[in-house]
């Protein structure tokens, strides 16, 4: 199996073989984990994301057209599975009423660390995070696409289903927003030298 | 070269996603402007932070978490296949079931309801007792009488009365027979019981042969001379089996006893029209007997002398009161006895006269006429006797005998045929309330899915137009 190609590991999991699911685990377990983790920022979410997407890779494996890139459907169905679960996420969230003291409530610091705080171990990590938590969830989504999956702008495009210039847009938009963001940061590190 | 600034095109660059002209022509542009070198230099900065984030791995036991998860999903899979497929047939088979069930429950119903109250009693017999009762010849049967009562009757290839005998008790009975072909009408053979009174045969096996309601042949009338078949009409073939009774002088002297048992609602009011029946028919009550049983059910027993005329009458009267169970009457014929009575006064009176005229005649002394006297007294006894007994057999002969025996029933009938009126008004409205709820619903149910599709529609733009505006944030 170690020396197939996505693709055909794929069409063998098509054709019954249960060894071709271990090797895509093995494969795509963790792109996929960080890929939630780093839009979500919450291990255990990102876990059961991780999860749905290989259930639902197993359920709609038919649909699979091997003409496409498997990188690029894995993804595909990541995106759908975060999406739909934000979407769902959204509609239990509450209206703040008037009279509730969020500020007060919010000032609470809880004496276990953040799920934020577990995935940003170093300082560095933090300043990232807090950065990319600041951007709209397009460009954050993109950004994280290619600058840690290194996937390219078509697939990108195909993932978000966006035109390829929109997904130029949204990765340039996100670079400079990012740089606003984290070069004062950066500079107090003492990485900027520019 | 550009000649204004590529910042735009600078992430672009980065990633090496441009053409290689576009990407010359800005290689060319950074070598003299100062402002999109030190640009790229920042946004090449971000990104060699941005990869130094790195987050941990998945733990080993993933892969055994979602093997087992599709191995759960496949036999949840399997399981709803399965309820599909079940269903597939269950659900027919469960319409089919109940059609079954609604079919033989309305047949056995139907059934039911027929029989009668106490369900034991064949419709045959009942439609015959009706028949029997209400002394109507039938369009496409026989009937088979004796002297003027009906002993028998077969129609419909079905059923036939016959006459059981008991001693001087004669019953009818209704029996299904296969013997009557009434669609072969040139040969017709029916069969009754013998019918025995006064130890003598009356008649027995009666048969013919008939074509086109005219008899050709007689045949078997077992050890009876006395049996007629008489065909009515060509078009409706009627055989009267008649016994011939000796000629007599005198009027017919038959003595008539009825026996009726009926099934009846009410048991007091029953007693009151017996009564009442009896007096309008100038009959008179000999007996009478009215009790409650065990089960609470009225019961009565009464014994009727009736004018001999107004005997069938009576029978009719007495039979429309109720359902009949056993009818039962007995034909005694007296005018031999009558006859032999008449003949031995006659005598006794002829020895009398003589033996008077004698008397007158001689001139006897004291002794042998107080002798003479002597000898005429037990003539004169047994001429009275005669008299007496002559016109105990008139009394006999002119009113005639009835026993009713009536008791209600163990369900009562009122009930039954309240129950039933209930059950089918029930239905009646069920059907009729139906209709109404299934017209008032139809335009409800149109005006609530005319507003769901608009609702739906609306809902369906509202979540579009927030998603655009989404995207574009």
């Amino acid at each position: 199996m170690q020396g197939l190609t996505d693709n055909e590991v794929m069409l063998k999991y098509q054709q019954g073989e249960m060894q071709a699911m271990e090797e895509l685990l093995r494969r795509y377990k963790n792109p996929v984990y960080h890929f939630a983790l780093r839009l979500s920022l919450n291990a255990a979410q990102a876990q059961d994301i991780t999860q749905d997407v290989f259930l639902r890779l197993h359920q709609y494996r038919n649909n699979y057209n091997p003409e496409r890139k498997f990188s690029t459907w894995i993804f595909s169905i990541a995106h759908n599975v975060y999406v739909s679960r934000w979407r769902k996420d959204r509609r239990f969230v509450p209206w703040a009423r008037k009279q509730d003291k969020t500020d007060e409530l919010m000032d609470v610091q809880s004496p276990d660390p953040s799920p934020a705080q577990e995935v940003c171990k170093d300082e560095l990590s933090s300043i990232v995070t807090k950065c990319i938590q600041a951007l709209p969830f397009l460009q954050r989504e993109a950004l994280i696409l290619r600058e840690f999956e290194n996937l390219d702008y078509e697939e990108i495009a195909r993932i978000l289903k966006k035109s390829l210039g929109t997904v130029k847009t949204l990765i340039h938009r996100a670079r400079m927003n990012l740089k606003d963001k984290m070069l004062p940061y950066i500079g107090e590190l003492g990485g900027y030298n520019v | 070269m550009f000649d204004r600034h590529v910042i735009n095109q600078l992430s672009s660059y980065l990633d090496n996603q441009l053409s290689d002209s576009k990407k010359k022509k800005i290689d060319e542009h950074l070598k003299v402007c100062k402002v999109c070198s030190e640009e790229l230099a920042r946004l090449k900065l971000v990104s060699e932070k941005l990869k130094a984030w790195h987050v941990p791995d998945l733990e080993n036991s993933f892969d055994s978490a979602v093997t087992t998860q599709i191995i759960r999903q496949e036999l949840e899979r399997g399981r709803v296949k399965m309820e599909k497929k079940t269903r597939l047939i269950l659900v027919p088979a469960g319409a089919i079931a109940g059609i079954l069930f609604l079919v033989i429950s309305f047949v056995g119903l139907q059934a039911y309801f027929h029989r009668g109250i106490q369900g034991r009693q064949l419709v045959s017999a009942k439609k015959t007792g009706e028949e029997y009762r209400s002394r109507q010849t039938p369009k496409n049967g026989f009937l088979i009488r004796a002297g003027s009562e009906m002993v028998g009757y077969g129609g419909d290839k079905k059923f036939a009365i016959g006459v059981l005998s008991e001693g001087e008790r004669t019953s009818l009975n209704y029996a299904k027979t296969d013997s009557i072909k009434l669609n072969d009408l040139s040969r017709v053979t029916y069969g009754v019981n013998s019918y025995e009174y006064d130890d003598v045969q009356s008649f027995g096996m009666a048969g013919a042969r008939v074509d086109n309601g005219r008899i050709i042949t007689r045949s078997e009338f077992a050890k009876s001379e006395s049996t007629s078949i008489v065909a009515t009409t060509p078009d409706s073939p009627v055989i009267i089996v008649q016994p011939v009774l000796p000629g007599t002088a005198e009027a017919e002297m038959v003595i008539r006893t009825g026996n009726v048992s009926l099934e009846i609602e009410n048991g007091k009011e029953t007693y009151q029209q017996v009564i009442k029946i009896c007096r309008e028919l100038g009959g008179y009550i000999s007996d009478s007997r009215f009790y409650r049983d065990n089960e609470g059910r009225e019961a009565g027993s009464v014994t009727m002398r009736i004018p001999k005329e107004k005997f069938d009458t009576a029978l009719d009267k007495l039979g429309s009161l109720g359902k009949i169970e056993n009818i039962n009457v007995v034909s005694q014929d007296v005018n031999q006895e009558y006859t032999n009575l008449k003949s031995r006064l006659d005598t006794a009176m002829i020895v009398y006269e003589k033996m008077l005229e004698a008397l007158k005649q001689r001139k006897v002394q004291p002794t042998e006429a107080v002798k003479l006297e002597s000898e005429l007294t037990p003539i004169l006894n047994r001429i009275e006797d005669l008299k007496n007994k002559i016109e105990y057999l008139n009394n006999q002969v002119s009113y005639n005998t009835i026993t009713l025996n009536f008791f209600e029933p163990r369900v009562s009938a009122k009930v039954f045929k309240e129950s039933k009126h209930i059950i089918k008004e029930t239905i009646l409205s069920t059907g009729i309330n139906a209709v109404k709820f299934v017209a008032v619903l139809i335009p409800i149910v149109l005006v609530i899915g005319f507003w769901v599709v608009i609702a739906v529609v609306a809902i369906w733009a509202i979540k579009y137009l927030i998603s655009k505006l989404l995207n574009r944030k």
